[in-house]
């Protein structure tokens, strides 16, 4: 008798638990898991617009999850095996060779047809680089580039004109050499001045990855290119290869208006100590929080005829995963993000949908035009499944060697040169 | 006199002490529930990442089998090579250092003074900050123009030196803040090695007359000696394997110039997607510790199973 | 007299070594924490501004508004917690029986367990993680634990000293009618408090600064873990194509992860006091 109670009792007891389970499951919201590599205060922003997505739509979560772009990639990578792949997923331009070519990104063109959006809506540049072999996997989100953040007040106090920045290689150089003042007060060239005594420098450059990126812009501007249209080995020009790398060891060890050993060119702008820096719209908020001078940018030097200068662009994707009402979470998510892009446009960067920009809210911040005009001559790099391999930011990789060498070492150019060519070559051979 | 003899007879006790044998279940017993551990989450990851080093695989889909393709690919590596030369210098530059001083300031620390639970706390303080803070403290301490480390020696007239962008210094520059970071860890293992140095044996020297450095020399190391083992094989271990400052401060550069085994192997694998290659480098750096661990094992067994 | 005058000097230079050696260490952490405070605009400065002109509390605010913070420092410590309490007694056990009992392939398995010591960690975590996967314990607080218990470090330690205890102590345990746990339980491991607590500190610190498996092995807020957690707002370098570093964030942060950490070590303390070992042999 006890026992036929007790089994009754605990029937019920799991029929109600099933049954509270069951409904809760019913009502609760979806949720996307949305992965990228934004670590500073770009991330912030991602975080506002996720936030106020979440509030106008109180069925969804959307989970933010950042962290540097390699371990970030390592993470992804993994995911596929344990099952816990993110629904939107983000990353650059020049990466989606990288995932697409191990078929772990599903094709979007359905999904940017049923959310209405056009190639017309995007800058063209930013919409065509979300295609790889013909298929479009991804959707643009920005585009950022090189330009050149520039001190006025210098520029003012040195005797040049602040509304006629410099565009051209001759013209950058002439101002910075202006603008690069040793204790005495003498310029770079004229006699007396003192190179390790200098209180101010003309210029500043990075000495990373983003060097090689100079020197790739340079290479564009010569009309030369760095791969093979297949991305299977290195063609370029050794003559142009070699005049583009020499204009940037010049500037530090032959005009001298950049200080050596330079590590970070946008801390030194900030502070004060060079007048001009080249750098991403990613420090944007920086200088706006931080610079306590009167501040403008111009482009990346056209030095060699041809305008060009580096740029990549953010790019969200929808990696392969069977749920059919995530996906189409994720693309309700991803068309809001980019039809409020200009509120992403606050962290820097660049939106790719033509509207955003039109906005009184993008325009009314400060320091992008020399960024939104230059975007007719971006250039990216290669999307080739190897592109981070090749094109690795991290130390030992082929392109940091090369632009440390030429740029902290003072190496000959040609030996930086061949390191560089026989490097990538080596990671495109092996299989 | 009485005391002599009662002293050198612990020490003698103290070398020889010998164990005895075991027939049977006992010493499995003790040993299972470390061994269970040890077997599923040490040496069966060591031995399946060994199995990943002899194929090429970037992690999504299935590996492809290539035996000891990538090893002898390894020995043909220039940045191999250059990997294992940084290795040795960083070995050199840390070691002895920190054997040295690891040993001093736990004597320091030892004495029985007002300051020296503050001191033992700011030595060992470093050890318990995570690596990606130390990148950020040491980026910012070391910076050519705004450190703080340039802004001390401008003021005794010195540098300034750019620590992290020149190929000659960077190196040195990491060895320094390696040692401020872990000194303290070794510090503590000379501590706890200290405490079994009996106060008598040191108090009963120096009644006989022996001034403090000779007590030192005579009877604080010598007992000192399994625990310097200790240290020295542990910190040379760690030295071999170092990654996590490099790969937070320098990457890896100027250039080459910090690229050690590890952030070679963490290249390969984790930024390059090489996994197979990645690991093999792992392999050569076991093999390597494996020769030393070996030459360093045979002199210390012979001493203290005498 | 004299003797106690140069005596008294000794120590007084000894103290002021003490005093400046702690501060030396102490600078950068202080710096990080003095950056921590500055309003982010206020940072990259020159010359470095050792007293801020503003004080805020935005940074550390900052971080607990925006993220998980006070959920990852939990999964820390009980990570931390737990891998120690395993950690010590189960080394404390294989150290014993392989520094006192002679059984036959002792010497073998203990160069197996050291050699461990000699390959990077960085090849184990994919294999963890298949592992972890087949059996779906991923993002589980075990799946951090557990792998910190296979750790030889503290084994030899431990075992190291354990080989220097003179053999007396246990035979007089033994005529008393102890078995082997006993002695293990009442003679050698009061004997080795001051190594069990380096197992301690060494064990925490590993189990709480580890990044890359949890990295790899946790993949929502509710089971992530310090190093990862902070490790989203850590800019590193700048340029990592998108990212401009700050300092305010990063360093309040650090401040935080780094307290509980500091109050294991100044626990363990007290165990360092020398006396705990006077040798049992009286007479």
């Amino acid at each position: 008798m006890k026992r036929k109670t007790i089994t009754r009792i605990g029937i019920a007891a799991v029929l109600l638990v099933g049954l509270a389970v069951g409904s809760a499951l019913a009502q609760a919201p979806v949720t996307i898991d949305f992965w990228g590599g934004w670590t500073g205060p770009d991330r912030g922003v991602m975080e506002n617009l996720v936030n106020h997505y979440q509030t106008q739509n109180p069925g969804v979560k959307v989970n933010l999850f950042t962290v540097q772009w390699t371990p970030l990639f390592d993470r992804f990578l993994t995911s596929f095996r344990s099952g816990e792949v993110p629904d939107v997923f983000a990353m650059h331009v020049q990466d989606i060779a990288t995932f697409a070519g191990r078929n772990l990104l599903q094709p979007v063109a359905n999904d940017v047809a049923t959310a209405g959006l056009k190639a017309d809506q995007f800058a063209q540049t930013a919409w065509n680089g979300t295609f790889w072999g013909g298929t479009q996997y991804a959707l643009p989100l920005d585009l950022h580039m090189h330009a050149t953040f520039v001190n006025l007040d210098m520029f003012k106090a040195a005797g040049l004109d602040p509304s006629k920045l410099p565009t051209t290689g001759a013209e950058l150089i002439a101002a910075a050499t202006r603008l690069t003042l040793d204790q005495n007060g003498k310029h770079p060239g004229e006699n007396g001045f003192d190179p390790t005594k200098v209180k101010q420098w003309g210029f500043g450059i990075n000495s990373n990855h983003h060097a090689f990126y100079y020197f790739y812009a340079l290479l564009a501007q010569q009309g030369a290119s760095f791969l093979d249209p297949a991305g299977t080995k290195v063609i370029v020009d050794t003559g142009k290869a070699e005049r583009a790398w020499q204009w940037l060891q010049d500037l530090v060890y032959k005009q001298k208006v950049v200080p050596p050993g330079e590590t970070n060119a946008f801390q030194d702008w900030v502070t004060g100590r060079v007048a001009m820096a080249v750098d991403g719209p990613w420090q944007l908020p920086a200088a706006q929080q931080s610079a306590t001078f009167a501040w403008g940018s111009t482009t990346f030097p056209n030095v060699f005829g041809t305008a060009a200068t580096w740029g990549s662009g953010h790019v969200l994707t929808l990696p392969v995963k069977n749920d059919p009402a995530k996906r189409q979470a994720a693309i309700k998510f991803i068309t809001w993000l980019l039809n409020n892009s200009a509120g992403w446009g606050t962290s820097g960067n660049i939106p790719a949908m033509l509207a955003a920009r039109q906005t009184q809210e993008f325009r009314s911040l400060p320091g992008r035009t020399a960024f939104v005009n230059s975007l007719p001559f971006v250039v990216f790099l290669p999307d080739i499944p190897k592109t981070n391999q090749v094109f690795s930011a991290a130390g030992p990789s082929p392109i940091v060697v090369a632009a440390q060498s030429v740029i902290l070492q003072d190496a000959p150019v040609s030996q930086a040169l061949k390191q560089l060519i026989d490097g990538a070559n080596q990671i495109l051979a092996t299989p | 006199m009485a005391e002599r003899a009662a002293t050198s007879t612990r020490l003698a006790l103290r070398r020889g002490a010998s164990s005895r044998w075991y027939g049977g279940a006992t010493p499995w017993v003790f040993l299972a529930p470390f061994l269970a551990a040890f077997v599923l989450f040490r040496l069966g990851p060591v031995i399946g990442g060994f199995f990943i080093s002899l194929t090429r695989w970037s992690i999504v889909g299935s590996p492809t089998w290539v035996g000891l393709a990538n090893y002898r690919a390894l020995l043909r590596d220039p940045l191999f090579h250059t990997s294992l030369i940084n290795t040795l210098f960083f070995v050199l530059l840390t070691v002895p250092a920190m054997v040295a001083l690891s040993l001093g300031l736990a004597l320091l620390v030892n004495m029985r003074l007002a300051p020296r639970i503050f001191a033992r706390t700011s030595i060992f303080l470093p050890y318990v900050v995570m690596a990606a803070v130390v990148g950020v403290i040491w980026n910012w301490m070391l910076d050519s123009n705004f450190g703080l480390v340039n802004y001390g020696l401008k003021l005794v007239g010195l540098g300034p030196f750019r620590w992290l962008t020149d190929f000659k210094l960077a190196m040195p520059a990491v060895a320094g803040v390696t040692i401020w970071w872990t000194v303290g860890f070794n510090m503590i293992i000379y501590l706890a090695g200290l405490q079994d140095v009996p106060r008598e044996l040191e108090e009963a020297a120096m009644i006989d007359g022996a001034g403090a450095l000779a007590v030192l020399r005579h009877v604080t190391l010598p007992m000192l000696t399994p625990t310097t083992f200790v240290v020295l094989m542990l910190t040379t271990i760690n030295a071999a394997q170092v990654f996590d400052q490099i790969y937070v401060m320098t990457g890896g550069g100027p250039g080459t110039s910090t690229l050690t085994l590890v952030q070679y192997l963490f290249y390969q694998a984790f930024q390059s997607f090489n996994l197979g290659y990645g690991s093999a480098v792992a392999y050569f750096v076991f093999l390597l510790l494996a020769v030393f661990g070996i030459i360093q094992l045979r002199l210390v067994h012979q001493q203290v199973t005498s | 007299m004299r003797p106690s005058l140069r005596r008294q000097s000794l120590q007084f230079g000894a103290a002021l070594s003490m005093i400046v050696v702690g501060i030396v260490f102490l600078l950068p952490i202080l710096w990080m924490l003095i950056t921590s405070v500055k309003p982010e605009g206020q940072i990259m400065r020159y010359p470095p501004e050792f007293i801020p002109r503003q004080v805020t509390a935005e940074n550390f605010a900052s971080v607990f508004r925006r993220f998980a913070f006070g959920r990852w420092a939990f999964n820390s410590i009980v990570v931390a917690a737990a891998a120690t309490l395993l950690v010590v007694p189960v080394d404390a056990l294989a150290g014993y029986a392989l520094a006192r009992m002679r059984f036959p392939g002792r010497e073998a398995l203990y160069m197996l367990i050291l050699s461990m010591l000699m390959v990077p960690l960085q090849v184990t975590v994919i294999p963890l993680f298949i592992g972890f996967t087949e059996v779906k314990m991923l993002s589980t607080h075990w799946a951090l634990i557990l792998p910190t218990v296979g750790n030889v470090t503290g084994v030899f330690l431990l075992r190291q000293f354990f080989v220097t205890v003179p053999a007396e102590l246990e035979d007089a345990g033994r005529i008393d009618g102890a078995n082997q746990f006993q002695l293990w339980w009442f003679v050698m491991l009061p004997l080795a408090r001051p190594v069990m607590a380096t197992v301690t500190i060494i064990t925490f610190m590993s189990s709480w600064n580890n990044f890359l498996w949890p990295l790899i092995a946790v993949s929502n807020d509710f089971t992530r873990t310090l190093p990862v957690g902070i490790a989203q707002f850590m800019g590193g370098t700048s340029g990592a194509s998108g990212s401009a570093p700050t300092y305010g964030m990063p360093t309040a942060a650090a401040a935080m992860a780094t307290a509980p950490a500091v109050v294991v070590f100044l626990a363990m303390q007290r165990w360092f006091v020398r006396g705990i070992t006077t040798t049992g042999i009286k007479g």
